[in-house]
């Protein structure tokens, strides 16, 4: 068999073809990749002997060897018959039949087809084809930002209304509690649409918080409205008041008009999204900024500059009673006066009581009075002095808890078996009580008294003529007057008080008694707020000297000196107690009127209202 | 020096001095100012600050966009760069110091964030211009990229005439190699460039161990030169997807770069709305 065998190029780049011809002779061909068989395919993915040509009936056959396939038109088979136009393919190389020539036996086109891209020819070789571009992944950021951090909540925001700016609105506030239930029923009772008490808020509104609130409006963060009333405004002070209605003015604005503040923000004081407990500034420079040279601020002022607790505050002036004195309705009104504790002489105060400290404090015990004189008690301060629950001012002293059960006012006259209660700041009912007594035993008879008249030894019973009985009750009242002198001057009322006998006898002959209230001060310093709770560990006397203090007119406040000894100021690099103004002063003074007399009013109408119509309520 | 850092030493390391300047003012300033409330970016200080930066940033971005398309010159260049760097770095001093150290789940602490990973990007990028210059050239040992390639193309015409005179069992290492040396692809393998699963060096050991069953010296004469071949082969494959990795860990960093630059100015644009908003 003669094959001829074109072998077909193509240029690259060009359509020129050329075709070379080789004449192949024997009875079979060996077509692989070998370098020794007649038809020499050089691919990897050809066997070293891959086919057979052969001639067979209808022309030229190619056949597999060793189980190696032939692939016809995208199918593998073993063998094909490679007349003219069929045409198979091994490997990268495509064999057709053609028309024999002349001078051959059969002829075969063999190309080699375009060698298949490569692997990971294709493949990306920078790391952005595999990446979207920058462009696309920079407006997706800007996309996901604005939409969900502004788009959303902003249209949520949007969408809500606000109060007319200026506009008072008050919220009672007694307790969030009562003030929510106060809310719903003034809402229910006026038919209007009940206030919202679920969060006013949508999810992303969160992401807006610029810091965390304060524990004490920690119920607002859900509800940014409360206070940013409208868009690009300042938080108006007419949010705050709209719970805060009755809030104090700082001082009297009567006579200090720029204590007004109208051109300040609450804000400018109270900041919130800081965290913390509540939005009450506690540097003291908020106040020094005026305090340091207060004159400048008012000059009708008559407090003392101060700038730092340490090394600038004014020595402690206590409010001292200087006097008491009994008013026509008999209640009893102190006079007043503040004076410095640094004076060259000991303050004194009139209290109208006489009370020796020293006495009372006793480490041996104080003997008991009267029936309980065989007792002794162990007294210390917080025998008689109890703070009250705040722990701030000492709950006031009481003459029938604190000090009865000793100085009992009992009347028991001499040799005879007879107690009687006298009544506490009671003159009058005293002397009435004691004439009785003596006139009583005068009319009964049996007295055995020293001196008494014979009218009233007589057996019990006896009669009496007028003479007798005249006599006998001019014993009576004298010895009566006696009686009374003693327990005013001396035993009962005179233990503790002053008695003052009238100068002229009444109408009935009897003289009058006037005894002397106690009028004890409770807050000394009534511009500050002085807590004994968070001082439990120091001892009493370590401030209030009063173990060696003989009367009632010492004045056991501490000096100044005393408080700094742990409260160092805030311009001391030592460690200091804590030493801002707000550790003892208010800025909100009560009693000097509502910051906003508008709110004022307009949080006293409201309750009036909510009262009326829980009234109506409770009658129906 | 070499030309790859010079930039962050342009002229006498004058913007490292001017950012360094700022970022002492900015300290001053911030520890001598105490206000009302604490130190955060509502006071006037901290208004400031919160100005100051973004004007850098939107200034940087816009140097960003402008030293691409720079024609003023190599130096110029350069100056621009070196502003981009150091500015770019004061910006977590001044930043950080508007914050006041306040931080929450929140869209003002989003931008910081975005702001911080804007800067620790850049870090990246100037790291990864000063570093990978000289491993690439290390790597491929003074050739060239193009050139390892058409050296590829040549070593597999070498194995299919090698075959030609070796059995099948040969082909099929060669096939392995062949179809199977891949160099880049999908994101992680550029990045990683690593050559674990390279055919070539299967297809090496895979004819070495059937070179090791022939009898025949001219075959053992040809199956040594294919297990050379394929060897070189996979040392070139494994070098060009080292060059490819340090070209992708070049690039990457600009994808964080640019877009997160621009949802940090979005989420400015948003934090400044929210502040005034709710002010």
């Amino acid at each position: 068999m003669r094959l001829s065998l074109i072998t077909i190029k193509r240029r690259p780049d060009s359509d020129d073809v050329s075709r070379r011809e080789t004449l192949l002779e024997g009875s079979e061909l060996r077509v692989g990749r070998g370098a020794d068989v007649d038809v020499n395919l050089p691919d990897v993915n050809v066997a070293y002997h891959h086919a057979t040509i052969s001639e067979g009936p209808g022309g030229l056959v190619i056949s597999g060897v060793g189980g190696e396939l032939i692939e016809v038109n995208g199918k593998s088979v073993e063998s094909v018959a490679l007349t003219p136009g069929t045409t198979c393919r091994i490997g990268m190389y495509e064999l057709t039949g053609e028309n024999a020539p002349d001078h051959a036996d059969g002829a075969i086109a063999l190309q080699k087809l375009d060698s298949p891209v490569g692997p990971g020819k294709d493949a990306p070789q920078r790391i952005v084809e595999t990446l979207p571009s920058r462009r696309r992944l920079s407006w997706i950021a800007v996309l996901v930002v604005l939409g969900l951090f502004v788009a959303w909540p902003l249209t949520s925001i949007l969408m809500r209304g606000a109060p007319d700016s200026g506009a008072v609105v008050v919220t009672p506030m007694t307790g969030s509690a009562q003030a929510t239930v106060e809310a719903a029923q003034f809402a229910i009772e006026n038919g209007l649409a009940p206030e919202a008490t679920v969060p006013n808020f949508t999810p992303m509104e969160a992401s807006w918080i610029s810091g965390p609130m304060s524990r004490a409006h920690a119920g607002l963060a859900e509800d940014c409205n409360a206070c940013h009333l409208r868009p690009f405004e300042m938080t108006t002070n007419n949010s705050c008041l709209a719970c805060h209605a009755e809030v104090a003015q700082h001082a009297e604005v009567a006579d200090h008009p720029v204590m007004a503040l109208d051109n300040y923000r609450c804000a400018a004081c109270h900041k919130e999204h800081v965290g913390g407990e509540s939005p009450i500034e506690q540097a003291s420079a908020v106040c020094t900024d005026c305090h340091v040279d207060l004159k400048t601020v008012s000059e009708k002022t008559d407090l003392m500059n101060v700038s730092d607790f340490g090394a600038n505050h004014p020595q402690f002036r206590p409010t001292l009673v200087t006097g008491v004195s009994t008013d026509d309705s008999g209640a009893l009104v102190p006079t007043t006066e503040r004076r410095p504790l640094d004076q060259p002489y000991p303050l004194v105060e009139k209290s109208g009581l006489k009370f020796p400290h020293n006495v009372h404090l006793n480490k041996e015990g104080v003997r008991g009075l009267g029936r309980a004189s065989d007792k002794t008690w162990d007294m210390n301060c917080a025998s008689c002095h109890v703070a009250q629950a705040d722990g701030m001012l000492m709950r006031p002293i009481e003459m029938e808890r604190d000090c009865a059960y000793c100085h009992e006012l009992t009347f028991q006259p001499e040799n005879i078996d007879f107690v009687r209660e006298l009544p506490h700041a009671k003159a009058s009912e005293v002397s009435e009580i004691v004439h009785d007594y003596y006139a009583a035993r005068v009319l009964e008879g049996g007295l055995t008294v020293p001196g008494a008249p014979t009218s009233a030894r007589r057996r019990p019973g006896a009669p009496m003529t007028p003479a007798e009985r005249a006599e006998g009750l001019e014993w009576a009242a004298a010895q009566a007057e006696l009686e009374l002198r003693a327990i005013m001057d001396v035993r009962l009322c005179g233990d503790c008080h002053v008695a003052e006998a009238s100068a002229e006898p009444d109408d009935r002959g009897r003289t009058a008694w006037k005894v002397q209230g106690a009028l004890l001060q409770r807050h000394w310093m009534p511009k500050s707020e002085f807590n004994h709770e968070p001082h439990f560990a120091m001892d009493c006397v370590s401030c209030h000297e009063a173990t060696t203090s003989k009367t009632s007119a010492d004045v056991l406040m501490p000096e100044i000196a005393i408080c700094r000894d742990c409260h160092l100021g805030e311009e001391t690099s030592q460690a200091s107690a804590s030493s801002e103004c707000l550790a003892c002063h208010q800025f909100h003074i009560e009693g000097y009127g509502p910051m906003s007399p508008a709110h004022g009013e307009a949080v006293k109408a409201r309750r009036t209202e909510v009262e009326r119509s829980t009234v109506v309520r409770t009658s129906q | 020096m070499s030309a790859h850092v010079s930039f962050l030493a342009h002229r006498r390391f004058k913007w490292f001095k001017l950012s360094a300047w700022l970022c002492l003012i900015v300290i001053v300033i911030y520890s001598a100012y105490a206000p009302v409330g604490g130190r955060n970016g509502g006071t006037w200080v901290g208004y400031g600050l919160g100005g100051l930066g973004l004007l850098l940033i939107l200034w940087l971005s816009w140097l960003g966009v402008k030293k691409r398309g720079f024609s003023t010159g190599e130096s110029g260049v350069k100056g621009w760069t070196s502003a981009h760097v150091y500015l770019g770095l004061s910006l977590v001093v001044i930043g950080t110091l508007h914050t006041g150290f306040e931080f929450g789940w929140n869209v003002h602490t989003l931008a910081y964030t975005l702001m911080m990973l804007v800067i620790l990007s850049g870090a990246f990028g100037v790291f990864a211009y000063l570093r990978y210059p000289r491993m690439m050239s290390e790597n491929l040992a003074g050739q060239s990229a193009s050139a390892l390639r058409k050296e590829l193309d040549d070593l597999d015409v070498r194995l299919a005439r090698l075959t030609q005179r070796l059995p099948d069992d040969f082909a099929a290492a060669a096939r392995e190699s062949l179809h199977k040396t891949k160099i880049g692809g999908g994101f992680f393998s550029l990045l990683g460039g690593s050559s674990r699963r390279c055919g070539s060096a299967k297809g090496r050991d895979m004819a070495r161990s059937q070179a090791d069953g022939l009898t025949d010296p001219a075959e053992m004469t040809v199956a040594t030169e294919m297990v050379a071949t394929l060897s070189r082969k996979a040392e070139i494959a494994s070098r060009l997807r080292r060059d490819l990795s340090y070209k992708a860990l070049m690039d990457v960093w600009l994808w964080l770069h640019v877009p997160i630059t621009l949802g940090l100015i979005a989420s400015l644009a948003a934090h400044v709305l929210i502040v005034f908003f709710y002010w």
